[in-house]
């Protein structure tokens, strides 16, 4: 059964200028093509228009003034088969890109959509809030760039009923930075029930500039303060990962729902946080 | 070498090449001008009375056909198992009832020219419901004062309708509980199976329409073709000879296309209207409105003297069979049944259980059928009383396994809801089983082998099973057998190949017995209008009774081409006459005619007659596979997951005809297995209603979740079967549950009595072992 049965237009713009007026002229009832997996997943019949994305050039990865751009369109494989991911970060990146649902899904998946959607159980969110990355977007008529976890505070469905995706940009971390996240699913393919991120600048075993990020909880991913309050400064150690794990159970802003409780839910943030931690020391 | 040519082959499935290139193979590939399309109107509510039923605003909508409800649709008491006859299970439902029973049951549907339509049409329908206290706990359903779920007149076949009890069952041997006093160690545990779907890819897809002569036309995805024409016949009052039953590629059954749940609807619609008519499940409907598996809890005991040999075991069952009673008796009788009988030395036996109606989804026919559950309580227990007495458990089931020339008093005392047949095992191959099994997991050197990183440990268990092959006396297959002038053959059967394989291992039985290549032998399989009857696919029937049928009809046919050859060579010894090869060939004179010739001659010239037989198949016993199962498991002790990390399945189904095949059963059980062990279950909300009925929250493993497993066929000859044949669709599904819940005991120490084994249940294991 044909699911978006109205759409009647279907667009496909030549630049990001282009596609921008034409989803501020559209109205309510359009949608940005970019993978078209969340079309085809959640078919909402009242769509009309679709933009399609396939001719601006977006699917690119590529380094500029020492960042690493990742155009709207990419792909999860084509992020995580790419050059620029295989020493960045020392490959952890990779390896997460590498674990998230099926080899199907993940040519399907885009940055773009995974940012635009912002799913509570997507891992490229919470990749990128503990990444600190910074989204590009375009208004038909200029660039804005904000950094992703201001981008989520501000309404940004609104922003992106007149604006469109450009670029996902990444900080090329110097070997200071450590960089783990893991992630709870009941099998292989599954979404996560529980994501947690770190990111942290390890300098003679002193933690600073630390991010760390809890998702699927099962709310949306989020910025943790207090664990990262709680890591500043500390030297890392077996005794800090320990603490650090019983104090991320205790504090964790998380619920319960069909998938699983919250007491879980808490326990196995409070592991995952433990576990970064000592792999942090490993590397 | 068995010193056969095509028996014991890996010969390529014979449907795979159309399959992998997308050919309108299934039901729902194909359609017919001017079809209605069906959409079906389900309960909100887990137990109500339909008070009234307003379909006149739907009725309104541009291109609605017809709207059926218990109003106008005929109201014959049945059964929607599909099963032999007299039928086992109760006569308990019409086409719609008056009154619902779980949410999910259906209430209307509607006929349209679109799906779109008749959904909307379906927002239509007004239903006034009298809402009615609901029971979803088999235990508190049984008990006095529970409301009561089927007070309608006319039902049969219930043991106990007042207190929802839809069979009760009873078996004993010896004296149970002198068995117990003279045992030196008893041990006895209760394990809780979960509600579970078979999720086949392919969900329940019928098509009808009228032929040229008026006659109704079912095209249906389904196990069982002839039991679906008989129940059509008797649901709508029309004769069996107006009906015909087509059954094309299937794409999975395991036992819930056994029912005969939207045949009827569709055919009704098309009957009413002239037109055809489509009626295909959505997932959610899969899961929530055809059948599950039977929850169970299973309760055993087992007594055994210091030497380790059993002398007593008891088992209880409690069976909850949802809203309507199908496969109630059978399905749980099989739980004792298929599982006391492996362990014989026990003079001592009892089973008793309990099937409960409540306001839940319908349990029916799901591989395994109830012995899943048995195992999964049994196997463990043998464990247990195995540790009492310091044995390993591997030596505790070599003691008490039933062996070659032995029977158990199980076989004659409980059948498939009637009394059983005594049989005799011809089997020798367990001790077999559990040595190469044990030798291949690697047991005496993993057994205390610690994991790699510290917060995760190592676990191996094990399990031993046995099932049967076809239901003895009961289960009839029919083929007929025709010789064409090129010298290929048509093979005509009731046998249904769901997925499994049939087809190809019945052209392989032909191949062999009449010396030609299977690419020679085309097999046409169940369509009730040109077929030989056949039960279908279920009871791990396939093999072993529609091939027997099979082999039978070859042998006729055999001996009609030897016959014709005695006068094309002018020798009249038949014995001295070889098949090979597409020819007949007389060893004494080295005279040679091909098949195709004889095809001419006797079709066209001398002695003319078709070439052909039909011939039947039913056995007085259902010889059973043996399986001995080995799990090695990791453990996260901080997260609770269970990892399994490789599985060994050694497996006498006798002779495999087609060992590839065979594998792909075992494998495909295995996997099934896991998931129901680890991760599959329904979630209701408090008022009954399925919460969790997609892919997305009900988990089913996926390629990427399947262990190292390693099958060893270990052959043996069954004297019934084919070419020594036995079965193997079913077994070993029984594994999972006990050998990775014997593994978890053995790497942590903790047993854990409701299934399935989730991260959160091991930690609060762990936590109240701890305490």
């Amino acid at each position: 059964m044909l699911k978006l049965k109205e759409v009647g237009q279907c667009f496909y713009p030549n630049t990001i200028e282009e596609a921008a007026k034409l989803l501020k002229e559209s109205g309510e009832d359009t949608r940005i093509v970019g993978g078209g997996l969340h079309l085809t997943a959640f078919p909402n019949p009242a769509i009309k228009t679709l933009i399609f994305l396939n001719n601006l050039k977006l699917n690119y990865i590529k380094e500029i003034d020492g960042k690493i751009s990742i155009g709207a369109t990419t792909t999860i494989s084509e992020l995580a088969n790419s050059a620029e991911m295989n020493g960045y970060l020392k490959g952890n990146v990779k390896k997460l890109l590498q674990s998230i649902a099926s080899e199907l899904l993940r040519n399907q998946i885009t940055m773009g959509g995974s940012v635009a959607q912002r799913e509570p159980y997507s891992d490229i969110v919470t990749m990128l809030l503990t990444l600190r990355a910074d989204i590009v977007i375009h208004d038909g008529e200029k660039e804005i760039k904000t950094p992703i976890s201001d981008f989520y505070k501000s309404n940004f469905r609104a922003t992106l009923k007149k604006s469109v995706i450009k670029e996902v940009l990444l900080e090329k971390f110097d070997s200071t930075y450590k960089f783990g996240m893991k992630r709870f699913t009941r099998n292989a393919t599954d979404i996560p029930l529980l994501n947690f991120g770190i990111l942290a600048q390890v300098n003679e075993d002193t933690i600073k500039n630390v991010s760390i990020v809890v998702g699927a909880r099962p709310g949306p991913a989020e910025r943790f303060a207090q664990a990262e309050e709680f890591l500043k400064n500390k030297t890392l150690s077996k005794e800090l990962a320990e603490e650090f794990g019983k104090f991320v159970e205790e504090n964790v802003d998380v619920a319960g729902d069909i998938r699983v409780g919250k007491e879980y839910r808490a326990h196995i943030a409070g592991i995952f946080a433990k576990r970064i931690l000592n792999e942090f020391m490993e590397e | 070498m068995n010193g056969f040519e095509y028996i014991g082959k890996n010969i390529g499935k014979i449907d795979a090449m159309a399959l992998a290139t997308g050919q309108p193979l299934f039901t729902d590939d194909i359609s017919f001008p001017n079809t209605l399309h069906i959409k079906i109107l389900y309960s909100p509510h887990a137990h109500a009375i339909i008070e009234d039923i307003d379909t006149s605003e739907a009725e309104k909508i541009p291109r609605v056909k017809l709207i059926l409800t218990y109003k106008n649709t005929p109201q014959v008491l049945h059964t929607t198992a599909g099963q032999g006859w007299p039928e086992p299970s109760p006569y308990d439902t019409c086409m719609f009832n008056k009154k619902v029973r779980y949410v999910g049951d259906r209430v209307a549907a509607v006929a349209a020219e679109t799906e779109e339509i008749a959904y909307e049409a379906l927002k239509h329908i007004k239903v006034n419901y009298k809402k009615l206290p609901a029971v979803f706990d088999p235990e508190e359903a049984m008990k006095e004062g529970a409301p009561v779920i089927h007070d309608e007149e006319g039902i049969s076949g219930v043991y106990n309708p007042k207190r929802n009890i839809v069979s009760h069952i009873e078996v004993k041997a010896g004296d149970i509980e002198k068995g117990f006093e003279e045992s030196d160690v008893v041990v006895e545990d209760t394990f809780e199976m979960q509600y579970a779907q078979h999720c086949p890819i392919e969900p329940h897809a019928t098509i009808t329409y009228l032929d040229e002569y008026g006659r109704l036309v079912i095209r249906t995805s389904t196990q069982v073709p002839f039991h679906v024409r008989r129940i059509v016949a008797q649901v709508l009052e029309i004769p069996v000879q107006n009906i015909r039953v087509i059954k094309p590629r299937i794409g999975g059954g395991f036992g819930v296309k056994q029912e005969i749940i939207l045949e009827e609807i569709s055919a009704f619609v098309t009957l009413k209207t002239h037109r055809p008519a489509r009626l295909v499940y959505t997932r959610e409907e899969e899961f929530v409105s055809s059948r599950t598996r039977h929850p169970m809890k299973v309760t055993v005991k087992i007594g055994a003297k210091k030497n380790g040999i059993f002398n007593a075991i008891k088992m209880y069952a409690l069976s909850n069979n949802g809203a309507y009673g199908t496969h109630g008796l059978t399905v749980t009788s099989n739980t004792g049944s298929k599982t006391l009988p492996l362990y014989n030395k026990a003079p001592n036996i009892e089973f008793i259980a309990d099937v409960a109606y409540t306001n839940l989804p319908v349990a029916g026919a799901y591989r395994g059928y109830g012995a899943t559950q048995g195992y999964a309580a049994l196997e463990q227990v043998v464990d247990e009383i195995a540790e009492k007495l310091g044995m390993g458990p591997a030596e505790i089931r070599k003691i008490n396994h039933i062996k070659v020339g032995e029977t158990s008093p199980i076989f004659k005392a409980l059948g498939e809801g009637r009394e059983g047949v005594t049989q005799y095992i011809q089997s020798e191959a367990t001790d077999k089983l559990l040595e190469l099994g044990t030798k291949e997991i690697g047991w005496y050197e993993k057994i205390r082998k610690p994991a790699k990183e510290a917060t995760k440990v190592r676990g191996i268990g094990m399990a031993l099973l046995m099932q049967g092959s076809g239901i003895p006396l009961i289960d009839m297959g029919a083929a007929t057998i025709k010789l064409n002038e090129d010298g290929s053959f048509n093979v005509l059967y009731g046998g249904t190949d769901i997925g499994t394989g049939l087809d190809t291992v019945v052209a392989q039985i032909v191949s062999e017995t009449l010396g030609v290549k299977p690419e020679q032998i085309i097999v046409y399989a169940a369509d009730t209008d040109v077929t030989p009857f056949d039960k279908g696919a279920y009871a791990s029937s396939g093999t072993f009774i529609s091939g027997g049928a099979v082999y039978n009809a070859a042998l006729k046919v055999r001996e009609q081409i030897l016959e014709v050859t005695k006068e094309i060579f002018g020798e009249f010894n038949t014995k001295d006459f070889i098949l090979k090869d597409g020819f007949v060939i007389s060893e004494k004179s080295g005279k040679k005619v091909s098949l195709s010739e004889i095809a001419y001659q006797t079709l066209y010239l001398k002695k003319q007659q078709q070439i052909m037989a039909t011939s039947s198949f039913v056995s007085d016993s259902s010889p059973p596979p043996f399986a001995a199962h080995f799990i090695e498991i990791e453990v996260d002790k901080e997260t609770g997951i269970i990892t399994p990390i490789k599985y060994v399945a050694a497996v006498d189904c006798g002779v495999a005809i087609n060992p590839e095949l065979a594998k792909g059963q075992i494998i495909g059980s295995i996997v099934n297995g896991i998931g129901y062990a680890l991760t599959e279950e329904y979630k209701f909300s408090q008022t009954g209603k399925l919460i969790n009925s997609n892919f997305m929250e009900y988990r089913i493993p996926s390629s990427r979740d399947i262990p190292d497993i390693k099958t060893i066929l270990v052959e043996t000859y069954e004297p019934k079967g084919p070419y020594g044949a036995k079965s193997v669709a079913e077994i070993n599904i029984n594994g999972p549950i006990p050998a990775i819940g014997n593994a978890l005991y053995n790497a942590l120490g903790i047993r854990i009595h409701k299934l399935p084994y989730t991260p959160e249940k091991v930690l609060e294991a762990l936590k109240n072992k701890g305490a």
